[in-house]
C-alpha cells in the first residue's frame, strides 16, 4: 500500500483513539468526582449517563463561536490548535502493544516528551490573545507552572532509560518484562512523574492555570464552542497521555509479569489501558481531594525542590546502577 | 460599667457641654451633643471606648426633631456601651468620626446618602448602597414608590442616564472599540453623575503607585473582582488595582443586593419584621428574627416564657451550625479543594432537615417572633438531632481532616490575611474576626440573651488574625454548638412556646438597641417605636458591612489568590452588608 | 504554625509534619468514595415533606368540596408583600359573595402570616413546591372565583350543632 495513505490512517486512528480516550476520561472525571463526593455524577441521558459525554460534544459543536472584539484574532484562533495538535502527535508514540505503535522512531521518548512541551505555549497564546485580564492572569500561571514542571519529567524519565539503554518508550516497555517493573528500583522517579503529570495536565492541587474560584475559567475564559470544546478534550487526553507515558515507563507498560507477550495475545491492549486508567484515577481522585498550590508556592516547590531532588536522584541512581554492574561483573 | 460620672468628667475635661447626658429607659447611658462638639467629643472618649459598634440615622422631622445621628461606642474592658446622639438640620454637614474609628467608614456613607446629609472629612464620601442621584430614601418625605408608579415614570430630557441609554441603543449595544475612551474605564457608580469627568475614572481609593526607579516597573491594571464571579460570595465587587497578581490597592462596591429593608420595616407589623430581616443574613435567618423578637419584648415590655427562650436558643444554634458549613465548604472550595464543598453540604442538609421540620422552611423560618416562637419542638425533630448529635462531632472532625489538616491548605491560609489587634478593634470587629485576632468577645457569654447564661460552653480566641485563625476559632464554634444544642435538649423546661399577644401589638413608644450573637458576629436591630403598630425606624448592624471595612483595608499586598482566600474567610453575606 | 489558641480546647490543631496532612485527606477522600451517595435523583424520587413545610397557599375544602372562606379579609391585611386581593361584593342584607380571592403567587414568600392569621381555617400552606410556569398568566391565579362566601354566624350555628355528635 502507499506508504502515504498507511501514514494517513494510521493517523486518524490515532484521532480516533485519543477522542475516544477524551470522552471517556471526561465521563469518568465526572462520575469518579461524583463518586468521590457523595453523589452521582451524569445519571439520565442513556444507561448510566454515558451519552451525556455525546450531548456534550455535540452541544460545544452547534454553539456560537464567539470571539470577543479586542482579542489578537489569529492568534486567538489558532491557540487551540497548538494545545491540541502536539498533544495529538504525542500520542502516536504510544506503545499499545509490541505492534500497535503509530510511530516508533528511535528516540520515541524524547520525541513524546519535546511533542508535550508545546501545549503550555498554545495555553500562554490562548489566554494572551484573548486580551481579557483573568484570561492574561491564567496564560502567565500557566507558562510559569507548565514549563517548570517539564524539567522534573525529563529527569523523572532518565532512570528507566539507564535501566534499559535505550530512549525508545518500546524498548524500554520490552525491557520491563525481561526484569521488573521499574516502579521499583526508581521509586523517587515514578512519585515525581505522577506529580508533574498532574501539573501538566492543569489539575489540582496544580491547577492555578483555571484557578475557578479565581480566574473564572483561566486562560480559556473568552473561548467558546469548538475552541473550547478543542482545549478541553485536549487536556483530558493529555491525562491519557500522560498516565501512557509513565505506565511505559514505570508499570511495564502493555505486559504483565512472568507472562509472555504471545500468551497475552489481545490482551495486552487491554492490559495497557487498564493500568493506564488506574493512574487516571489517581489523577482524577487527587485532584478532587487537595487544595490548590499559590502560583509561587509550586514554583518554589518546582525549582526548589524536584529539580535539584531530580538530578540528585539520577547521579545517585546512575551510581548504585554502575556500582551493581561492576559487584556483579567483578563475582 | 462606665458610670455617667466619669463620662462627665472627660467630656468637662474636654471643654464640652453635653446637652443631657441621662439614662435612657431601653438604651441605656445616652449622651446627645451638639454636632460642632462631635469631633471633641469623640477626641474625649476615644480612650476609654475601644470600639464604634454601630452607626445609624433616624429622621426625627416630623417630631421636629432634624436628622438625628446615633453612635454606639463600646468598652470591651468595662462591657458597657455608650449612645452618643447628635441633631441634625436635613441638609446639614456630618462631621465623619473616621479619624478616631476607622469603623465609621462604610456607615457614615450610607447614614449620609440615605438621610441626604452631606459628608465632611470622609477619605470616600461616595455612596454606598444607591447610585448617585437618587433621593435620600430614608428620609419620611421620599416614599416608598409602587411598581406602577416606577413604571409610568420617565427620564427626564437632559438626564445623562437617558443620555448613555441613546447612546447605546445606537451603538446596538456594542463596547466601544477605541481603549483610550473614557467610557471604558467607567465603574457603575460613576455612570450617572452629573457632569462625567473627562479621562479614564479610577475610584477613588486606589492611588496609583510611583514608579521606583530601580526595580522593574511593569503597568499597573485594573480588575473587577465581581460581581459576577464564581468566589466573591454574593455580589461583591471588588476594583483592585493589580500589578501583576499582587493587588496593589482595592475598592469594594457594594450596594448591588439593595432591596430598601430598612425602609420597607417601617411599614411593617412587629410580627412581620421577621420576614425582613430573615432575608438579612439569609443563611443565619433564626439569630436576625431572634434580635428583632428581643428588642420588640425589650420595648413593650413582654415576658418569654422559659420554654421559649430554650427553644430559640436551640434554634440559633443549629442555624449557626447550618450557616458555618455553607461558609466553611465554600472556603475550601475557593482554594481549590472540591470534596470539602459537598462533604460540609451534606452535613447541612442533615441540619436543614430538623429546621424544616420545626419551622416549616429550611431558610426563612419565620419562626421567631416577639413573645416566642410559632409552634413548639416536634417529638421527630428532637429524635433527628439525637441522630445528627450522634454522628456529628466525629464528622468535624474529617472535615478538619479533609481540608485544614493538609499542608497545602495550611501553606494558603497561614499567615493570609492578617487582621491585628488594633486593627480589629479600630475597624469594629466583633464575633469571630475579633476572637481570631485576640480579642475575648463574646455576646452570648458577655451580655447573655434568651437562655445563654444557663448554657455552658467555650469560647476560643487566637492571636494570629489569619485565615487558619477565623477558620479554627470557627470550626470549634460548631463545636461548642454541638454541645449547646445537646444542652437545650437535655435541659428543656416544659411550658408555652408562646406569651399571649394581641393580633395586632402595638408598641409604645421608646427606642432600643439589641445585639446578638450572630454566625458572622454582632448582628444588632436599633429600633425606634412610636406607640403605633409599626415601627418608626428600624436599623439593621450588619456584622459582614465591618468585615467589609476589615478585607477592604487588608487586601492590598496580597496576591490575588491569597486576597480570595481571606475574601472567604471573612463571611460575607450581601444580603446583610446591602440590606 | 505559630497560632496559640485561649482556651486550649481538646481540638487545638495538630502540627502537620509533612505528609501527614495529606494522607489524612487522601484517608478521608478514601472514605468518602465508598461511602452511599446521598443525592434524591429528583424527579423520580422526591423527599417527604414535613407537616409543616410551607409552600403555596391553598384552599381548605371540605369532604363536599365546600370552601371555607367568609370573606373577612384578615388574611389580605396580614400579607407582608400584599400578594392575596379578595374581590367581595358585599349585598344589602350582609351576605358576601365572592368574586375572585385572587393570589399572586410568583411574589408570595410563603411566610405563613395568612394562614396563621386566618380565623375560620380557610387557607392552609400547601406541601405543592413544583410552581415553575411558563406563562405569566399563571403568576397570579385565582383559588376561589365567584362562590358564596361562608356566613361566619352560620357557620358558628353548624358548628355548635354538630359538637353534640362529635
Amino acid at each position: 500500500m502507499n506508504p502515504w495513505l498507511v501514514a494517513l490512517l494510521r493517523a486518524l486512528l490515532i484521532l480516533v483513539v485519543m477522542l475516544l480516550n477524551g470522552s471517556l476520561a471526561i465521563y469518568m472525571v465526572r462520575k469518579v468526582l461524583g463518586h468521590a463526593h457523595l453523589r452521582l455524577g451524569p445519571t439520565e441521558l442513556g444507561p448510566a449517563g454515558i451519552a451525556q459525554v455525546i450531548a456534550d460534544i455535540v452541544k460545544l459543536l452547534t454553539k456560537e463561536d464567539r470571539h470577543p472584539n479586542r482579542s489578537d484574532r489569529w492568534l486567538y484562533l489558532i491557540a487551540p490548535f497548538i494545545v491540541f495538535v502536539p498533544s495529538f502527535v504525542a500520542f502516536s508514540f504510544i506503545p499499545f502493544t509490541d505492534k500497535l505503535v503509530a510511530a516508533n522512531p528511535e528516540m520515541s521518548l524524547l520525541m513524546m516528551l519535546a511533542f508535550l512541551a508545546v501545549p503550555p505555549l498554545g495555553i500562554f497564546a490562548a489566554g494572551w490573545s484573548s486580551r481579557s485580564k483573568f484570561a492574561t492572569i491564567g496564560a502567565m500561571r500557566a507558562i510559569g507552572g507548565m514549563v517548570t514542571y517539564e524539567i522534573p519529567l525529563l529527569l523523572a524519565a532518565i532512570p528507566p532509560v539507564i535501566l534499559a539503554g535505550s530512549a525508545n518508550l518500546q524498548a524500554i516497555v520490552l525491557a520491563q518484562s525481561h526484569s521488573i517493573w521499574y516502579i521499583l528500583p526508581c521509586l523517587p522517579s515514578f512519585v515525581i512523574a505522577l506529580i508533574c503529570a498532574q501539573m501538566e495536565t492543569n489539575q489540582a492541587p496544580f491547577d492555578m492555570t483555571e484557578a475557578d474560584q479565581e480566574l473564572v475559567a483561566g486562560f480559556s475564559t473568552e473561548y467558546s464552542a469548538m475552541r473550547f470544546g478543542f482545549m478541553y478534550l485536549a487536556e483530558f487526553a493529555g491525562n491519557f497521555t500522560f498516565a501512557a507515558l509513565i505506565v511505559s515507563l514505570f508499570l511495564g507498560g502493555w505486559t504483565l509479569p512472568g507472562i509472555s507477550a504471545t500468551a497475552l495475545g489481545p490482551f495486552a491492549v487491554l492490559v495497557f489501558v487498564a493500568k493506564c486508567y488506574l493512574l487516571i484515577f489517581l489523577f482524577m481522585m487527587v485532584r478532587g481531594t487537595y487544595s490548590r498550590y499559590r502560583v509561587d508556592h509550586y514554583l518554589e516547590v518546582g525549582w526548589k525542590r524536584l529539580l535539584p531532588f531530580s538530578l540528585a536522584w539520577i547521579v545517585v541512581f546512575a551510581a548504585a546502577v554502575r556500582i551493581i554492574a561492576m559487584l556483579k561483573g567483578g563475582a | 460599667m462606665i458610670e455617667r460620672a466619669r463620662i462627665a468628667e472627660l467630656l468637662s475635661g474636654a471643654s464640652v457641654t453635653p446637652v443631657s447626658l441621662e439614662d435612657e429607659s431601653c438604651l441605656g447611658l445616652v449622651l446627645r451633643v451638639a454636632a460642632d462638639d462631635l469631633l471633641a467629643t469623640f477626641a474625649a472618649l476615644r480612650d476609654s471606648f475601644e470600639q464604634l459598634i454601630d452607626l445609624l440615622g433616624a429622621d426625627l422631622t416630623p417630631r421636629n426633631g432634624g436628622i438625628e445621628v446615633t453612635y454606639r461606642l463600646r468598652s470591651l474592658q468595662e462591657n458597657s456601651d455608650l449612645v452618643v446622639k447628635t441633631t441634625l438640620e436635613p441638609g446639614a454637614a456630618l462631621p465623619s468620626v473616621t479619624g478616631f474609628y476607622l469603623s465609621a467608614l462604610l456607615p457614615e456613607r450610607e447614614a449620609c446618602e440615605m438621610f441626604g446629609l452631606k459628608l465632611t472629612g470622609h477619605p470616600n464620601p461616595k455612596h454606598l448602597l444607591l447610585t448617585e442621584g437618587l433621593p435620600p430614601m430614608l428620609l419620611k418625605s421620599v416614599p416608598l414608590r409602587s411598581e406602577e408608579d416606577i413604571q409610568a415614570e420617565t427620564l427626564p430630557e437632559g438626564d445623562p442616564a437617558l443620555q448613555l441609554l441613546q447612546e447605546f441603543e445606537e451603538r446596538g449595544i456594542i463596547p466601544p472599540e477605541d481603549p483610550d475612551d473614557p467610557l471604558e474605564n467607567y465603574v457603575m457608580a460613576e455612570w450617572l453623575s452629573p457632569e462625567p469627568p473627562p479621562g479614564p475614572i479610577v475610584p477613588r481609593n486606589i492611588r496609583r503607585q510611583d514608579d521606583d526607579p530601580q526595580s522593574l516597573s511593569t503597568n499597573h491594571y485594573l480588575l473587577q473582582i465581581g460581581p459576577a464571579h464564581p468566589a466573591t460570595h454574593g455580589v461583591l465587587n471588588i476594583v483592585a488595582e493589580m500589578d501583576g497578581e499582587k493587588i496593589v490597592s482595592s475598592e469594594a462596591h457594594v450596594g448591588n443586593l439593595h432591596r430598601g429593608i430598612e425602609k420597607l420595616a417601617e411599614s411593617r407589623r412587629y410580627h412581620q419584621l421577621g420576614t425582613l430581616v430573615d432575608r438579612g443574613d439569609y443563611v443565619g435567618g433564626c439569630n436576625n428574627e431572634l434580635a428583632v423578637a428581643l428588642a420588640v419584648e425589650q420595648l413593650a415590655e413582654i415576658e418569654v416564657p422559659d420554654r421559649a427562650s430554650w427553644i430559640r436558643v436551640l434554634m440559633a444554634e443549629i442555624n449557626r451550625l447550618a450557616s458555618h458549613y455553607i461558609w466553611f465548604g465554600p472556603t475550601g472550595l475557593d482554594t481549590g479543594a472540591m470534596g470539602i464543598f459537598l462533604f460540609c453540604l451534606y452535613d447541612r442538609e442533615l441540619w436543614l432537615d430538623v429546621l424544616e421540620e420545626i419551622s416549616g422552611q429550611r431558610m426563612m423560618f419565620n419562626y421567631i417572633r416577639p413573645g416566642g416562637v410559632v409552634a413548639d419542638i416536634t417529638p421527630k425533630s428532637v429524635q433527628m438531632i439525637e441522630d445528627i448529635l450522634k454522628i456529628a462531632d466525629g464528622r468535624l472532625d474529617e472535615h478538619y481532616d479533609a481540608l485544614m489538616a493538609s499542608e497545602i491548605f495550611q501553606q494558603r491560609a497561614c499567615g493570609v490575611g492578617v487582621v491585628s489587634k488594633e486593627d480589629a478593634l479600630s475597624l469594629g470587629a466583633t464575633g469571630f474576626v475579633a476572637r481570631a485576632s485576640g480579642i475575648d468577645w463574646d455576646l452570648r457569654r458577655d451580655r447573655p440573651y434568651a437562655a445563654y447564661d444557663k448554657m455552658d460552653f467555650d469560647v476560643l480566641t487566637a492571636d494570629s488574625g489569619d485565615v487558619w485563625a477565623r477558620m479554627f476559632c470557627r470550626l470549634d464554634e460548631m463545636r461548642q454548638s454541638l454541645r449547646i444544642v445537646r444542652q437545650c435538649l437535655d435541659g428543656m423546661p416544659e411550658g408555652d412556646f408562646s406569651a399571649k399577644l394581641p393580633r395586632v401589638l402595638r408598641v409604645p413608644e421608646g427606642e432600643c438597641y439589641v445585639p446578638v450573637e450572630a454566625p458572622r458576629g454582632e448582628m444588632g436591630v436599633h429600633i425606634y417605636s412610636d406607640g403605633t403598630d409599626k415601627p418608626y425606624r428600624m436599623s439593621y448592624r450588619p456584622p459582614t458591612l465591618y468585615s467589609l471595612m476589615i478585607s477592604d483595608l487588608t487586601l492590598p499586598g496580597h496576591f490575588l489568590a491569597d486576597g480570595i482566600v481571606s475574601l472567604g474567610s471573612f463571611d460575607f453575606c450581601f444580603g446583610e452588608v446591602d440590606r | 504554625m505559630t497560632t496559640s489558641l485561649t482556651p486550649a480546647s481538646a481540638s487545638a490543631p495538630k502540627k502537620a509534619h509533612w505528609p501527614s496532612g495529606l494522607i489524612s485527606a487522601a484517608r478521608i477522600a478514601a472514605i468518602n468514595l465508598f461511602r452511599r451517595n446521598i443525592t434524591i435523583q429528583y424527579p423520580k424520587q422526591r423527599y417527604d415533606q414535613p407537616d409543616r413545610s410551607r409552600w403555596a397557599v391553598e384552599q381548605v375544602f371540605d369532604e363536599a368540596g365546600m370552601h371555607r372562606c367568609t370573606a373577612c379579609k384578615i388574611c389580605e391585611q396580614s400579607c407582608s408583600d400584599k400578594c392575596i386581593h379578595i374581590d367581595v361584593e358585599t349585598r344589602e342584607d350582609k351576605t358576601k359573595f365572592i368574586h375572585a380571592w385572587n393570589y399572586e403567587r410568583a411574589a408570595c414568600m410563603m411566610c405563613g402570616l395568612c394562614v396563621e392569621a386566618c380565623p375560620y381555617g380557610a387557607i392552609r400552606m400547601g406541601h405543592d413546591y413544583e410552581l415553575a410556569h411558563s406563562a405569566s398568566a399563571e403568576k397570579r391565579i385565582d383559588l376561589l372565583r365567584e362562590v358564596e362566601a361562608i356566613d361566619p354566624r352560620k357557620k358558628q350555628a353548624a358548628d355548635t350543632q354538630e359538637a353534640p355528635d362529635a
